[in-house]
């Protein structure tokens, strides 16, 4: 009875584990599994334990490239989308009713519509004969189209464009906190605009971008989409790569090893960030 | 001893301190504060009495420098203030929920403003040292204000308002978050140390008991005026009008007929000589609980038709009696020490009403 008891709350994961053991959990210890095979040019993939896999794609130089690509577009990505975000969370927090409901909706408007849709409309957009270049060439800025598309940039940008919303919206949280008489302790305590911001504002509005920032950074790592179709080869990231190795090269244990290096990073990266935090504000975690 | 001179007797000599004049502020068309006039003498406190939607936030707010009064000066020490930021106005508040810094330890909040008056580390960790000895907060300097109870996060706001040695306290129903017990024992204490250091102090307060226990004065205020400005005492014993009468304490009010001979009938069987001279017609009648009366036989005033008794509550002190008198239910409240001295009144017992008809007070009827 008393063990009925203590396990009673497990009983409500019961349907989230239906659904996350066998598609999320099994698949991910099988990939694990495979990391350490034998790819085998005629046998596909042999259950010899080895760690050929890690040990190749840790000293060739297009895997290691891969990997820090992928780092340096996850910075890029998460940077440019905080600095975006944090105004307008701001601007979110501090407005209410129907201006409020109107910016809720357009921040949700990006998630409701499907990333393939995002970006043919980034296509239409900023193609060499997209709507920008055209604007461009007509206004006389520029001579030739700027190339965006199955470049850097392009793939940025609709990265920007896909994880805006996972920026925002913990930051909106942390910055609700802020309210109207904590802004005006600060004031009527001496605290001119510039003072309040830097001493209570951001400090408050901390944890919200530490969370921000994480989805954003493990979305970038782990995007497939964007830099399939906006990206170029010449800057590989991980997600194509690794598709790439399993499919057209038949590679598992490889890709699998790939996956796995993945997996461990963000899971190293979530941990370290929210250590700094507790120590940076540990006020947040009372 | 000075702490506890109420009669304002020290403070009469010093230089005003804040001057308010003619202040006026609406919103949307709305008057919120209406030509208030305001003197307030260097260690006076001042209590701005109203119902909500009175006007009393928005004139705190103003002295604060959180709004800008549409008309009229506010003046500090002689320099008007009007164009002065709210951060270098040196006036600090007690907000009503204390609006603490949530990521600041107790001891970062209350030297907040000194950070921001770029006081050197070692003068912010005196005066906060001071600070928490004085509201008595020692050993918890170092947690945060979700670690605190409601009563420590009062402390810590007013230590932290307290610490930046202000021109003057501004306390925005500043105990309305804390329980009875504890918000009277706070009121005690800030009382006592708001004299102690002569700090002077605008007080809002929807609570008259909060108001009577802080301030040397009370200002009532009224769809944005200030109906009447005096000493606890004054205020309450002689009210200005019949609306500051029914604000403070329980009143009753009865409509009655004031004829040509100058007798008020109330009721029937109830009337007496009016105690001032109005309009003949009908007049309303309003008396404090407390200055009625209860007989069991009929009195000068009230010789027929008796009310009936129809609860008695007991509230320790006093007793509450509630009568019904024609259309009317009186309410009556009574020292504890006469009811226990009388025979017991029982429920449904008819009782004469008797009161000084001085203690009433008359205006004409709409």
């Amino acid at each position: 009875m008393q063990w009925r008891t203590r396990m009673a709350p497990w009983f409500w994961l019961t349907p989230a584990g239906a659904l996350l053991i066998p598609f999320f959990v099994i698949p991910v210890l099988i990939t694990a599994r495979n990391s350490v095979y034998r790819d085998d040019p005629m046998g596909f993939l042999v259950p010899a334990f080895t760690f050929a896999g890690y040990a190749r794609v840790l000293s060739d130089s297009y895997y290691l490239g891969v990997f820090g690509n992928t780092l340096v577009a996850a910075a890029i990505v998460s940077l440019v989308t905080l600095l975006v975000a944090y105004p307008f969370a701001w601007l979110l927090a501090r407005s209410s009713g129907s201006s409020r409901g109107f910016l809720l909706w357009v921040v949700y408007l990006p998630i409701y519509v499907s990333v393939i849709m995002r970006v043919f409309g980034w296509m239409v957009l900023i193609a060499d004969s997209g709507m920008v270049n055209q604007a461009l060439l007509k206004l006389g800025l520029i001579h030739h189209p700027v190339r965006m598309i199955n470049e850097i940039s392009g793939m940025i940008i609709g990265m920007i464009h896909r994880y805006l919303p996972l920026m925002i919206l913990p930051l909106m949280t942390s910055l609700q906190k802020v309210d109207d008489s904590i802004m005006r302790a600060s004031s009527n305590l001496g605290g001119g605009q510039w003072f309040t911001w830097w001493r209570v504002v951001m400090p408050i509005s901390l944890p919200g971008a530490v969370a921000g920032t994480q989805l954003v950074f493990a979305g970038v790592l782990s995007d497939y989409v964007i830099p399939t179709l906006l990206g170029t080869t010449k800057f590989q990231l991980l997600a194509p790569a690794i598709y790439y190795e399993a499919t057209t090269n038949a590679a598992w244990a490889l890709s699998g090893a790939m996956a796995t290096i993945v997996i461990v990073a963000v899971a190293a990266f979530l941990i370290t960030a929210n250590l700094i935090l507790k120590r940076v504000a540990p006020w947040a975690s009372i | 001893m000075a702490v506890f001179d109420r009669s304002g007797s020290g403070v009469d000599e010093a230089p005003p301190e804040l001057v308010l004049d003619n202040i006026c502020k609406s919103f949307d068309g709305h008057v919120a504060v209406d030509r208030c006039d305001l003197v307030l003498k260097r260690g006076e406190i001042v209590a701005l009495l109203g119902a909500s939607g009175c006007g009393k936030s928005t004139l705190l707010n103003m002295i604060a420098g959180f709004e800008d009064p549409d008309y009229g000066t506010i003046s500090l020490h002689g320099r008007v203030i009007n164009a002065i930021p709210p951060y270098r106005r040196n006036v600090a508040m007690v907000f009503q929920h204390y609006a603490m810094f949530p990521h600041l330890t107790v001891a970062d909040n209350i030297g907040y403003g000194l950070t921001a008056r770029r006081l050197s580390r070692a003068e912010i960790a005196a005066r906060v040292d001071e600070m928490i000895a004085l509201l008595q907060l020692e050993g918890l300097g170092k947690r945060y204000p979700a670690q605190l109870s409601g009563g420590q996060r009062q402390r810590v706001a007013v230590a932290r308002a307290l610490a930046v040695r202000p021109d003057m306290l501004l306390l925005d129903e500043a105990f309305s978050a804390l329980d009875r017990n504890l918000r009277e024992d706070m009121q005690l204490e800030l009382s006592l140390l708001l004299r102690r250091l002569k700090v002077t102090t605008v007080l809002v307060t929807h609570d008259q008991r909060e108001a009577f226990a802080l301030a040397d004065r009370i200002a009532i205020m009224e769809l944005g005026r200030i109906a009447q400005i005096g000493t606890p005492e004054d205020v309450y014993r002689k009210p200005g009008s019949s609306s500051v009468l029914r604000f403070l304490g329980t009143t009753n009010r009865f409509t009655g007929n004031l004829s040509d001979s100058n007798e008020v009938s109330i009721a029937p069987g109830l009337a007496f000589a009016a105690p001032a001279r109005i309009r003949t017609g009908a007049v309303l009648v309003d008396i404090r609980a407390e200055d009625i009366a209860v007989s069991r036989e009929p009195t000068a005033l009230h010789r027929t038709a008796p009310a009936q008794l129809v609860l008695r509550t007991f509230l320790g002190s006093q007793e509450r009696l509630v009568l019904k008198l024609d259309t009317y239910q009186v309410v009556i409240d009574r020292p504890a020490q006469v009811a226990l001295h009388q025979e017991k009144l029982v429920i449904g017992q008819p009782v004469y009403l008797e009161f000084d008809p001085a203690s009433c007070r008359l205006s004409a009827a709409e």
